[in-house]
């Protein structure tokens, strides 16, 4: 058995019956939705017309949301539906991450994420879904894909069909027949243009109390694409053709489908409905990133010093840094907490793991690395307060050693929870690991010379720490320069996201983190002195959250349906 | 700062109780009670059942699209257990009774399915009904909606009486007793003084004839509607061609659908049509749409012909004349039923001096086809075009799909273009005038009237008609007026014509409907000529913020109707019910009104109308107490139950002997299924062997006492069609005379 659905868009009159018997049937809250229909109109007057694409799980053969999910909440049966658990689910929003159509939301009465079951109750009994029953126009087919004499099968193979985004491994088991690009194609149109038919448009940012500092109501947000212009680039050819000036790499004009110049009046393609979808992570998820830096690099330059012998070990000073790491690790988890819709769910990461997932793996490293840099510290600490015997250089070796690991994993797991996003194609950087712990060092040895304002450091540790912040600065932005943002991207959506934080959006950001948090601070360095260094170390901070909050939110903003 | 520490609050709340229970889920706690509330109303509860659902053998419902779509079993709608789809995956299972009735979110009259549960009588769902052959189980998007509607939680529970002034906003919660003995006393003195003092104003009425032979027992001129700002333009247009005043297309089987409207998105009958237009696209019917909007009609048409408003009706004629002057249209067809002899004998006096058409003298169909000739030789295409401002390659495309129709052109428009204005009824003329030419009249997959399609039954009780004529509703100066001239009303009430005793507006908000809301607004708020108003509904609406009693009436769940509509080529009946009743029926326990099962004091206008007509009259000396007498208990007064089960019983041809195959009475039938269809097929009703003995004259007409009864065709004597000529009046002496 291996359900899947057919939309005959041949069929379909847009008629959004599937969308309120979804409702009724599942009891679906006011505002999210398992089902709808997008429209989208294209043409010149009077060469119009409107595509209808009903939109939903499409109940992936091979489904990320699956994969991410730290509780198995989302999983996929063995007849090939992809099913939720409401009373598992933690509201870490992974799976809406990973998920690269919009097809999962979070209840706003339960707070755990939840998207079409293929009325998976209904099957199990014989009936078909409910969206399948009402449809006046029999457009929609549910079945089993691997009975060749199903409807369903039978029609998909005399049909011309289509999916949607099948670049992304996911292998949808939703088809269209006369599936259009432009409905297919979610940046072919504006995420959020003034007003839908019928329908407000939401503020994208939503305004769900987290508040990310510019949550006001917009029409200006989504996907920022440049208006389209044809611009000559001054140059001809040998027949004396005028030549265009080539276009941003993967950040065409107009977007991905150009249809004349395309999103104007006169030659539209515009959506006029589609459903709404919030961004699920805000700025808890760029601050945890921060502060896991700092804590992994602060025991990352301890460690890594102190086993190369670039500085004599200061039980002092080992004590305040780590103290910092560990509130800094403290204030992490407090973060992973926070995010969470369901934050009293929070222990079945561990009770409950599911170990393909990078919030899992990044959990237990989380726990390794805090459970033996708390150990550390508090033996040290027991140490400096007299309570118990010195510990030996070879206790401290071991801890070191075992520690350094520890912190890498806790500094760079996110890059491969990030890769597991497959909805947000900029995150899946093969660069961001080595991005990660580069920052990891920037954000620890700035936290050192913060510190050092408070508690006196030994000179050759301030050194250690000064010399690791400025060669981090500098790498930092030569990956951010000539790595992230400086090398073309694979996928539009990556490329449209990075555009976004260059220049979009995030354009402030973007710009403050690198001038107030990369230049600023190496100037400073320059001038030296510990109130300088300081001063640097927050900027540097300060800007890695930019930095973060730009990178973290763009990619969002990027349509997935 | 407050959200920061309410938040880490609860996390750490959260954590204590985690350890406690990893798997605190929805573990909800279904009860048995209803909400606190008296009035019964509130979040909806469902019970728990030890039962599990099991794979029963599902009622297949196989559509003409090759589809299968399964429902629950009709022997196991008493008793059907499924699993709460909100709480999947955990298995809690359900235990419902599922109970047929028809939606009310338009006219079409869908079948919907209500899933109650056994304990709680909440209602859960409404799906589709598979036995209803108009919708056939389907639904559009307001028929599943409908449970937002019973569930409203602004819904009025209880009848208000105003106590300010009017539009002042004060309210008083008074019982139906007081508001029925109030209302019928005032109905009794204006009735006791005059026959043109109450008027029952209706939008989409939503039933047939149930309030109008109310209406005509109280011997009152006193219905009027909303159809003169709705569909009365093309019904006009329609019924001087052809004695009826609706169309009924057989979308399914056409070879050409022509729509002046947007009937795969909206309108009477979207969901019914909207099934079979597209179940004729995919046989091959070319879809012609004239909609000025890029509706989602426009969007799946063949041919959209974005027409400029006003200019329907040249490119109609432009149509027309493609087929006149080509000879592609059914000369055969015309001639047999088209009234062309005597539209021959008005031109024979020369009326039209510019009209020369070289007519012979003799009368034959020749010169009939050099009138049309000359008559539509100046619509061309490229006037058409002009006009409509569209390409004139699609006008040319529409026509040559039209002339290959074969006789089966599907037409429709209903409001639209025909709506206020003027010349509006000429689209819908023009429109049939394709129909007529192409032979495409209650054809297979053609046009055929509504009267043809939809069946109404006839009640127990007819009341006498009534010798009385309300100036406000027809007044005297428009003859051709078709429906009450209703969006005028607050004009003549302004211009002294008259006043109003008592006003019942229902499923009509006038204020909100009409053009010029404030007019209506001073109308209702003038307590001289609008002396008494109650509207009648289950929300608030602007309207009935004006009036003296507002009372609260059910939703399609909460009440009784019958229905039928023409919306294809045959026949059926549709019951909407009080869902909750019926189930409560089901469940063993007593109902005498509707209300005691509907939310809060929710009535239903049935058992309303049988109440105040019946307080009306207590003595029965106005002589309207006898038509709610019980023909079943004598002496005693009707219940709904006794009145439908009478028309089941006598008027529905076919439902007894099918019920009985049940082993069901016909009402116990109707209650079961919801939905009865009379005829699978109804074609070309107008070409009956006529059943009568008249003499044919020379130009075909059979006349019996001295009136045309029918016509000959091919030697036979045939019904025809219910026009004064019993043709079809390509020229109508009725406007002749009348205008």
């Amino acid at each position: 058995m291996n359900y899947g659905f057919l939309i005959r868009n041949d069929r379909c009159i847009g008629c959004h019956a599937c969308s309120t018997a979804c409702k009724s049937e599942n009891e679906v809250p006011l505002g999210v939705n398992r089902t709808w229909v997008k429209y989208v109109e294209t043409g010149a007057y009077p060469d119009v017309t409107r595509h209808f694409q009903v939109t939903r799980c499409n109940h992936c053969a091979n489904p990320p949301c699956v994969r991410i999910c730290p509780v198995t909440a989302m999983y996929q049966r063995d007849d090939g539906i992809v099913e939720f658990d409401p009373d598992v689910c933690i509201g870490c929003k992974a799976c809406m991450q990973a998920c690269p159509y919009d097809a999962i939301y979070v209840d706003p009465d339960s707070g755990t994420a939840a998207k079409c079951h293929f009325c998976a109750h209904r099957v199990e009994v014989g009936l078909e879904p409910a969206c399948v029953v009402v449809c006046p126009e029999h457009a929609i087919i549910a079945g089993d894909l691997d009975d060749p004499i199903s409807e369903i099968s039978r029609m998909i193979a005399a049909s011309k069909v289509t999916v949607r985004k099948p670049e992304q491994g996911t292998s949808p088991k939703l088809f269209y027949t006369e599936g259009q690009e432009v409905t297919l194609t979610p940046t072919a149109v504006d995420r959020t243009p003034e007003t839908f038919m019928w329908s407000d448009v939401m503020p994208l940012h939503g305004g769900d109390g987290h508040g990310d500092g510019h949550s006001a109501g917009h029409g200006d947000g989504g996907s920022p694409i440049p208006s389209p212009t044809v611009s000559a680039s001054g140059r001809k050819s040998a027949s004396g053709a005028s030549l265009r000036k080539p276009q941003a790499q993967g950040v065409p004009d107009a977007g991905p489908i150009m249809i004349g110049k395309g999103r104007m009046a006169d030659h539209m393609v515009q959506v006029a409905y589609n459903a709404q979808h919030l961004i699920p992570w805000h700025w808890p998820v760029p601050a945890y990133l921060v502060t896991k830096g700092i804590g992994a690099g602060i025991f990352l330059l301890l460690a890594i010093g102190y086993l190369l012998g670039l500085f004599t070990f200061s039980a002092t000073a080992f004590v305040a840094l780590g103290a910092v790491g560990i509130a800094a690790l403290l204030a992490t988890t407090g973060l992973l907490v926070y995010d969470l819709e369901k934050p009293a769910r929070f222990l079945r990461i561990i009770l409950r793991p599911q170990w393909r997932s990078w919030l899992v793996r990044g959990a237990f490293l989380l726990i390794g690395f805090s459970t033996i840099g708390g150990i550390w510290w508090a033996a040290e600490a027991a140490v400096s307060f007299g309570w118990i015997d010195p510990i030996g250089d070879t206790v401290r070796v071991a801890l070191a050693w075992i520690i350094i690991p520890l912190a890498i994993g806790a500094a760079i797991y996110t890059a491969f929870l990030f890769g597991q996003a497959e909805g947000r194609d900029l995150w899946q950087s093969s660069l961001l690991p080595i991005h990660l712990i580069v920052q990891a060092f920037m954000a620890g040895s700035a936290a050192v010379l913060v510190t050092a304002m408070a508690v006196e450091l030994p000179a050759d540790l301030a050194r250690v720490a000064t010399i690791t912040f400025g060669v981090s600065v500098v790498a930092d932005l030569l990956v951010t320069f000539l790595g992230e943002f400086g090398m073309p991207h694979a996928s539009e959506a990556a490329a449209r996201a990075a555009h976004t934080i260059t220049h979009g959006r995030y354009r402030k950001h973007y710009l403050a983190s690198m001038i107030a948090g990369h230049l600023v601070p190496l100037a400073l360095l320059a001038v030296g002195g510990p109130v300088a260094g300081a001063a640097a170390g927050v900027l540097a901070i300060v800007g890695l959250y930019l930095y973060e909050y730009a990178f973290v939110m763009a990619p969002q903003e990027i349509p997935n349906s | 700062m407050g959200a920061s520490a309410s938040a880490v609050n609860r996390i750490l709340q959260g954590i204590l109780k985690a350890s406690a229970a990893i798997s605190d889920g929805a573990a909800e706690a279904p009860t048995q009670r209803r909400a606190a509330d008296e009035s019964g109303f509130g979040p909806r509860t469902f019970s728990p059942t030890e039962l599990k659902p099991d794979k029963a053998d599902l009622t297949t419902v196989i559509h003409p699209d090759g589809r299968m779509s399964q429902y629950p079993p009709t022997d196991r709608w008493d008793d059907w257990v499924e699993w709460d789809g909100k709480l999947w995956p955990k298995r809690v299972a359900r235990r419902y009774t599922l109970v047929p009735t028809t939606c009310f979110n338009c006219e079409s009259a869908c079948g919907l399915l209500a899933y109650i549960d056994r304990e709680t009588l909440d209602i859960r769902k409404f799906e589709g009904n598979p036995k209803h052959p108009g919708s056939r189980g389907r639904n559009c998007a307001k028929g599943p909606a409908t449970i937002n509607q019973i569930y409203d939680p602004e819904r009025i529970l209880y009848p208000l009486k105003r106590v300010g002034k009017r539009g002042e906003g004060k309210w008083q919660r008074v019982s139906w007793a007081e508001a029925l003995d109030d209302i019928a006393q005032r109905m009794r003195e204006s009735r006791m003084r005059r026959r043109d003092g109450i008027m029952y104003h209706v939008g989409r009425p939503g039933e047939d004839g149930y309030t109008n032979r109310c209406i005509q027992s109280w011997g009152v001129d006193g219905h009027n509607s909303h159809t003169n700002i709705c569909s009365a333009g093309a019904r006009a247009g329609y019924a001087f061609w052809v004695g009826e005043d609706r169309p009924s297309p057989d979308h399914a089987h056409s070879r050409v659908i022509l729509l002046i409207s947007s009937h795969l998105e909206t309108g009477h009958y979207f969901n019914p049509h909207a099934q079979r237009i597209m179940e004729g696209v995919e046989n091959g019917a070319k879809l012609i749409t004239f909609d000025p909007r890029l509706s989602n009609t426009a969007s799946k048409s063949h041919v959209w012909l974005p027409t400029w408003p006003g200019s329907e009706t040249t490119v109609l004629l432009a149509i027309a004349n493609y087929l006149i002057q080509n000879n592609r249209y059914n000369r055969q067809y015309v001639r047999d039923w088209v009234n062309w002899r005597e539209t021959l004998e008005f031109f024979r006096s020369k009326p039209y001096p510019e009209v020369d058409f070289a007519f012979s003298g003799e009368g034959t169909f020749e010169d009939f086809d050099r009138l049309l000739k000359t008559l539509y030789a100046e619509y061309t295409f490229e006037r058409a075009a002009e006009e409509a401002q569209v390409p004139i390659e699609r006008i040319e495309e529409a026509a040559a799909y039209i002339a290959d129709c074969d006789g089966r052109l599907a037409s429709h428009t209903w409001r639209s273009a025909s709506i206020g204005n003027l010349g509006g009824w000429q689209v819908a003329r023009c429109l049939f005038f394709l129909n007529v030419l192409t032979g495409s009249v209650g054809t297979r997959g053609g046009t055929s009237m509504n009267a043809w399609n939809k069946f109404v039954p006839a009640p127990f009780d007819k009341p006498k008609a009534f010798n009385a004529w309300n100036e406000l509703h027809l007044p005297h100066e428009w003859p051709l007026a078709f429906y009450e001239m209703s969006f005028l009303l607050p004009h003549f009430l302004e211009e002294g014509r008259g006043e109003i005793d008592v006003y019942f507006t229902r499923v009509y908000n006038p204020m909100w409907i009409n053009p010029d809301g404030f007019m209506w607004l001073k109308a209702l708020v003038d307590e001289e000529k609008m002396k008494f108003h109650v509207a009648l509904t289950p929300t608030w609406n602007e309207s009935a913020w004006f009036a003296d009693y507002v009372l609260p009436m059910g939703h399609s769940g909460e009440r009784h109707d019958l229905m039928s509509q023409e919306t294809h080529a045959g026949q059926w009946i549709s019951f909407r019910q009080p869902v909750r009743r019926v189930a409560m029926e089901r469940l063993g326990k007593k109902v005498q009104y509707t209300y005691e099962a509907n939310p809060g004091e929710v009535w239903e206008e049935n058992e309303f109308w049988i109440e105040v007509s019946t307080r009306m009259d207590p003595d029965g000396s106005l002589g309207i107490r006898e038509h709610f007498g019980s023909p079943y208990r004598p002496g005693e007064i009707i219940t709904v139950d006794e009145y439908y089960q009478w028309i089941f019983e006598n008027s529905v041809p076919g439902l007894p002997e099918v019920a009985a195959e049940h082993g069901l009475k016909p009402l116990e039938y109707m209650k079961r299924y919801g939905a009865f269809e009379v005829k699978a097929e109804n074609y070309v009703p107008y070409d009956k062997p006529l059943a009568s003995d008249g003499k044919a004259d020379a130009a075909g007409n059979v006349v019996v006492d001295g009136k045309v009864a029918g016509i000959l065709r091919e030697g036979e004597a045939r019904v025809g069609f219910p026009t004064p000529s019993r043709r079809l009046e390509f020229y109508s002496p009725t406007l002749r005379d009348w205008s």
